[in-house]
Order: C-alpha cells, then sequence, then structure tokens
C-alpha cells in the first residue's frame, strides 16, 4: 500500500476542500480490485472514484509537461496511469463525481467552469501572466466543454484523442493538434467490455422475474419455471456480442430478432414432444418480452444511441414488451389447467 | 433531432472538430450532416457553434433515463448510473 498513490488518498470527498501540492500519480495494488468493481459494477451509482486535484505522471512535476484534462472516474484515471508510464505528464483530474468522461459531460459535470475553477486553485502550479496555458481536453468532453470559454480567460483548449490508448503517442509528439478525424467505435472490443455489467445489471432484473413466477407457482400451482432466469442473463450476454449483426437499425428490433432465435430450441423440444403447447407459448412470449427490453435498457450501456430514436422506440417497443409478458402470465396460467 | 441553419454558418469548422462520430462536414464552406444515422445528439456541436446554427435536441439516449425524466418526470436524476447526480 503506498500512500502517495492519487487512487488510495483517503475519503474523496474529504479532499475536496484541501488544495495539496502536485502529487504523482502512482497506482497501488488495490486500486485494481476497485478498477475491477468499478466494471462488475459499471451502470451503478456509487463507482469508486479518485481524488481530485492536480497529478504528474514521471519523476518529478515538470511545468513544461503536457497538461491532460479527465474525470474522476477511478478506472478511467488508472487507465491514463498505465498509458503515461515513462512520459512526463500533468493530470488535471476534475470532480465529475465519479462519472466518466462522456457521461458527465452529458451531464455538465465536465465542463469549462470546472476546468477553470481547478486551475485556478492550482494557480502557482499551472498559470503565469506570460505563457498562454495549453490543456489537451478528451475528445468526448466536448458535449459539456464550452471551448470558447476556455479561450476568453486565456486558455487554449487542444482537442486530444477519443481514447487513452492514443495518448502516449500523441503527447510524444507536439505542437498538439486537434484531433479532428478521431471518433467512437462501439467495436466488437467494446461490446465485450459491456457484456458482464450489462449481465450483472440484468441479472436482478431476471431474478426478479424468477421470483414472480415463483409467486404465481405457489398461489395456482401451475410450475415452476425456473429456467427464464438463466434465459434472461443469456439474452442480455448474446446481444451485446451479436449487436451489429442482428437484423434491423434499431435495438429493440435487434432485440426481436435475436428472441426468433432463441425461440428456435424452444419450438424444437415441442416438435419433441417434450413441452406442452401452452408452455412453449409462454417460454416464446417470455423470450420476445425479456429480449425487447434488453435491447431497449442496452441503449444506456451503448455508445451509439440516440435520445430521439430511444424515445421513440420505447414508445413503440415497451408496451410491446409488456404486452408478451402478460402474454407469457397468461399461458403460464393455462398451462396450469393442462397439468 | 438535429437542424443546421445555413444562414447563421460561418464555416468555422468547430461543429466538424468536436463531433465524436464524424458526423458533420464541410460541404460548400458550409456545415452539413453527412452521416445523420451516426449522431447520437451529445450536443457537443450546438454547444460549440457561437453562432448559434444548429440546433439538437439533447438528451440521454437510454431508456431509464427517458423513463425517469421525461415520463415519470423525475428531474435531475439522470440516467442512474454514476452517483445519480443528473
Amino acid at each position: 500500500m503506498k500512500n502517495d498513490s492519487c487512487c488510495s488518498n483517503l475519503n474523496p470527498t474529504q479532499e475536496n476542500n484541501v488544495i495539496k501540492p502536485p502529487q504523482r500519480l502512482v497506482i497501488a495494488w488495490f486500486d485494481y480490485v476497485k478498477m475491477f468493481f468499478n466494471w462488475l459494477f459499471l451502470f451503478r451509482k456509487k463507482p469508486y472514484t479518485a481524488t481530485p486535484g492536480l497529478y504528474f505522471t514521471g519523476d518529478e512535476y515538470d511545468k513544461k509537461a503536457p497538461l491532460v484534462v479527465t474525470c474522476n472516474f477511478l478506472s478511467t484515471v488508472l487507465l491514463l496511469c498505465r498509458r503515461l508510464k515513462g512520459l512526463n505528464a500533468r493530470l488535471l483530474i476534475l470532480d465529475t463525481n465519479g462519472i466518466n468522461v462522456w457521461c458527465s459531460s452529458g451531464k455538465g459535470k465536465f465542463s469549462a467552469e470546472e476546468i477553470l475553477s481547478k486551475l485556478n486553485k492550482y494557480d502557482r502550479e499551472i498559470i503565469s501572466d506570460s505563457e498562454e496555458i495549453e490543456i489537451i481536453l478528451p475528445k468526448l468532453s466536448l458535449s459539456g466543454v464550452k471551448l470558447s470559454e476556455l479561450r476568453k480567460n486565456k486558455i487554449k483548449p487542444v482537442i486530444g484523442p477519443v481514447y487513452a490508448k492514443k495518448l502516449k503517442h500523441y503527447l510524444e509528439h507536439p505542437p498538439y493538434k486537434d484531433c479532428i478525424t478521431d471518433t467512437v467505435h462501439f467495436g466488437l472490443k467494446a461490446r465485450a467490455y459491456t457484456v458482464v455489467p450489462t449481465a450483472m445489471q440484468f441479472s436482478k432484473y431476471a431474478i426478479l422475474m424468477g421470483l414472480f413466477l415463483l409467486i404465481l407457482d405457489n398461489i395456482f400451482k401451475a410450475g415452476f419455471h425456473w429456467q427464464v432466469i438463466p434465459i434472461a442473463i443469456a439474452i442480455s450476454i448474446v446481444y451485446p456480442f451479436l449487436f451489429p449483426w442482428l437484423p434491423g437499425k434499431r435495438f429493440a428490433v435487434k432485440g426481436i430478432s435475436l428472441a426468433a432465435l432463441f425461440s428456435l430450441y424452444d419450438v424444437y423440444l415441442f416438435t419433441q414432444g417434450s413441452i406442452l403447447v401452452s408452455i412453449m407459448i409462454f417460454y416464446i412470449a417470455f423470450i420476445f418480452g425479456t429480449s425487447i427490453f434488453l435491447a431497449l435498457s442496452y441503449t444506456g450501456n451503448s455508445a451509439v444511441s440516440n435520445y430521439s430514436r430511444v424515445k421513440k422506440e420505447i414508445v413503440s417497443f415497451l408496451p410491446l414488451s409488456a404486452l408478451f409478458y402478460i402474454a407469457a402470465i397468461v399461458f403460464y396460467l393455462i398451462s396450469g389447467i393442462y397439468r | 433531432m438535429i437542424e443546421f441553419d445555413k444562414e447563421k454558418c460561418t464555416g468555422c469548422m468547430v461543429c466538424h472538430k468536436v463531433c465524436p462520430h464524424g458526423v458533420i462536414s464541410m460541404v460548400d464552406g458550409k456545415a452539413m450532416p453527412v452521416n445523420i444515422d451516426k449522431c447520437i445528439e451529445c450536443g457537443a456541436c450546438q454547444l460549440n457553434c457561437e453562432f448559434d446554427a444548429i440546433k439538437v435536441t439533447k438528451g440521454v439516449g437510454c431508456l431509464f433515463a427517458i423513463i425517469k425524466e421525461d415520463i415519470l418526470k423525475i428531474k435531475g436524476k439522470g440516467c442512474g448510473c454514476g452517483d445519480g447526480s443528473g
């Protein structure tokens, strides 16, 4: 355990009002444990955070080293710390309530005001009358940062790369130019990163669905179909992987496509005489309801959803998902009669 | 929804520079959406346009945020991820 780690500092909320001199960025082993939990519960309300402030990589604080601005989501800070190994750089960590760069800029936490406020706190270490201060902003922060606001305050903002993996190479090649052509990619690696957190997030709904069926079974004695829990979790795992290949442009239509795929096995079991027709319809209705709901909830986990389109999808497809669940309950009760 | 006002656009290119999805290009010296399907309505272009030439229906493209903010009218709760601080 190293006390000089930014991420190992004590309660960040207590640190907010205390201005510390620039600290060297060091990772402690338990920060990786926190990072793992941040990933596992990516969509929870209270992620692990880093203490906001001014940090540096390399041996000592260098006033001429490039100044990179970032959020205080612990995982982002650790990633930067790893990527910047062996390079003299300064890192200004903003107070974004532990939210990542993109989400916090959308929520107004990663803003020009927050940057100016932090820069003012470190005026002796950063600000000088003669020079313009150059800061490198993550490209995804620009939905919250008004560049002209910074320029008005003698700050020269430079649009940095979207991804941390490109940062070291970028910083090694001054003078820094805006990364105009750098864009977001929601490829297999990015989707794979969301699989486990999505499954964790959706598991609670799957368990609730299972509990609901258990209650129905206790009342109507129609049998407890525990398989609904693994089916729901399986849908939440498969959907992100197959996302670009599932037919349809909309999230929900892709969900319907996946439901059709999952239902094939159910139909096969029926043709083999393994299940009753009412049970087959119960499972098909459940699979469609769940797959549409998962698809709609995945909008927030992806990097390609759009507010207007998601709103339209919710109006069209959330009621459809509810109707499938109602149908599932009806056929579950019917199956109890023929049991 | 994203709308461009050709009259107000001065061709300064800031919207083209800040867009994280490469949606905006310059056509005849004016900003134009060329990959509109890729637009996630993050609002970076609108925020950084000094000439009020872009209008974006900005919002969180997330089921839970839309249910909370638009349907249940619970303001300032955001999508629930990251401290729930809106």
